[in-house]
């Protein structure tokens, strides 16, 4: 199956492009499918990417490193926020869960928040603690 | 071992003195507060908490030390833990029909589910436990079933203690036929029904020096 550029749309059938970039365009996104997007959709997929996974560009790398500084702390305090909540699986509609790694790490405690109810696993509490 | 540990074990072993930590453990509504309470007005003169009939009044642990239960010539040092109570569920629209504003009845569930880990996590520091069952409701529940086996797991010495014997529907001979194999207290906190008859066991079974 094709690999196409979301930047230009042009297709690749060779996937080495993948790694390297868009010869025409220097695109670093590619969409594997067998039929061609149209412009639209492509768009609206490369928005998602850039919004989620921004590569950390700059122009040295003093700023490269900023910029790890302050996404690392942006994480830290994602974290600490998570770290309040008592629930370890958070159901925010059907098939959309926020799932809260070190409570469940560190506690091994399955607990699940949906519509404003707590849904305790009983076992997953009282575990390794015989 | 010196000459005195050998002379307190022997006395021990008598007059079964001892300084246990004891928890009450049960499902929310069982009446923990009101049973600590009530234990610690019989022997302390004093309250350890507040009871209320909105479910999960009780959200953190509440602790009375050197509470002293006296049978005959034995007596009992105990530190009485009264427990949040364990839900499998809890859902803050349960709270709003007791009056409870949105916000409130929010706090109040995510306080009690921390309460729930808590309780659980507290076993570890205790020498025995006092669970406690509503004998008007059907004993099989999950979280019953669960404590129990995570109490007989640990080996730790507990009591079942039937709650609300003076209520209507109440069944605290169901209760002792579905566990045989444990000791059931039938009583009312409240009231202060067969509180004998649980000092006696408590004195009786927490007393005894652990393997």
């Amino acid at each position: 199956m094709p690999h196409q550029c979301l930047k230009c749309g042009k297709i690749y059938e060779d996937s080495r492009y993948v790694l390297e970039g868009c010869p025409e365009c220097g695109g670093k996104a590619f969409y594997y499918t067998k039929k061609p997007l149209g412009e639209r959709e492509r768009k609206k997929l490369l928005e998602k990417i850039e919004k989620e996974e921004a590569p950390i560009q700059g122009d040295n790398m003093e700023e490269i490193l900023q910029e790890i500084k302050r996404r690392k702390e942006e994480a830290i305090r994602e974290a600490e926020k998570l770290k309040e909540k008592v629930e370890s699986i958070s159901v925010r509609e059907v098939g959309e869960y926020e799932i809260n790694v070190g409570r469940l790490a560190e506690e091994g405690a399955i607990i699940i928040y949906k519509d404003g109810a707590y849904f305790i696993y009983l076992p997953s509490l009282f575990q390794g603690k015989k | 071992m010196g000459i005195f540990d050998k002379l307190s074990g022997w006395l021990l072993s008598i007059f079964g003195k001892r300084h246990v930590a004891i928890g009450i453990y049960g499902p929310p509504n069982a009446g923990k507060t009101t049973l600590a309470n009530r234990i610690a007005m019989d022997w302390a003169g004093d309250v350890v908490g507040e009871s209320s009939e909105v479910p999960h009044e009780t959200r953190k642990i509440q602790k009375k030390d050197r509470i002293v239960i006296k049978q005959g010539k034995a007596s009992l040092t105990i530190d009485l833990v009264d427990t949040p109570g364990i839900a499998t569920k809890i859902d803050y629209h349960d709270f709003l029909e007791y009056g409870l504003d949105e916000e409130e009845a929010k706090k109040r569930a995510k306080e009690a589910t921390e309460g729930v880990i808590e309780a659980i996590k507290w076993l570890d520091n205790l020498d025995g436990v006092i669970l406690l069952m509503d004998s008007t409701k059907n004993p099989f529940t999950q979280v019953n079933i669960t404590i129990l086996g995570n109490l007989e797991a640990r080996e730790l010495p507990f009591i079942i203690a039937a709650n609300k014997i003076d209520l209507n529907g109440s069944t605290p001979a169901t209760l002792k036929s579905a566990f045989p194999k444990h000791e059931v207290v039938p009583i009312s906190a409240l009231n202060g029904v067969n509180m004998d008859l649980l000092y006696e066991a408590m004195v009786r079974k927490f007393g005894k020096k652990r393997k």
